[in-house]
């Protein structure tokens, strides 16, 4: 299990990726809408560090009422695993809660992806390996 | 366990999630209590395993409506 990506979740992209790039980060994959999810996101890399920038696309996205919620913020780390659906099954068994069950994610290149959070912890993305 | 046991430890569970105590009747659901909204859901379901030391399957976490029903899941899955 190793760390992928930090996810924040933001209201502009283009807003939000213009205030990494003063931090030093690069655009490494342009903005792709996920028209299952209704979010876009964007990939943007410094020093070997990755962060995903999602933003609702539609009012009834995945994200929209958490984003009202939270605000622009970090929201999860993405670990990326050998085997997805043996993690998520032994994840379950620890208190994890799946909130987004396994799916293809279009800015991964249509990886599985699941999303499960822990109640004392929060929430987290999983992320099959290539 | 007997079902006023399980809804005073449910009680609590609601109280450390919701950070207040939190009035509930068989039919509370989540449109009578502020906050419970999906992610609280969520975290409720994880306080809930953690406390009762059970596991929902996934389609009773999210078909669960009111208190009563998860009150009688809870019963059922910790005989």
């Amino acid at each position: 299990m190793k760390i992928h990506h930090i996810g924040y979740l933001v209201k502009h992209v283009e807003r939000a990726q213009r205030a990494l790039e003063t931090l030093g980060f690069s655009v490494v994959q342009q903005k792709v809408r996920d028209e299952l999810r209704k979010i876009d996101v964007e990939f943007l890399e410094k020093d070997g560090y990755c962060i995903e920038l999602v933003s609702p696309c539609e009012t009834d996205s995945v994200v929209s009422e958490l984003r009202t919620r939270i605000g622009n913020s970090p929201y999860h780390i993405c670990y990326e695993v050998e085997d997805i659906d043996s993690e998520v099954m032994r994840l379950r068994n620890s208190c994890w809660v799946v909130s987004s069950g396994l799916m293809a994610a279009p800015a991964l290149g249509g990886r599985r992806v699941c999303f499960l959070v822990h109640p004392y912890l929060g929430m987290i993305e999983l992320l099959e390996k290539e | 366990m007997n079902r006023d046991e399980v809804c005073a430890r449910l009680k609590e569970v609601f109280r450390d999630v919701f950070d207040r105590d939190v009035e509930l009747r068989d039919a509370t659901t989540a449109a009578d209590v502020s906050g419970w909204d999906s992610l609280n859901h969520i975290i409720l379901i994880g306080t809930i395993e953690d406390e009762f030391g059970i596991k929902f399957a996934m389609k009773d976490a999210v078909r669960m409506t009111n208190v009563g029903e998860l009150v009688d899941k809870i019963i059922e899955l910790a005989r």
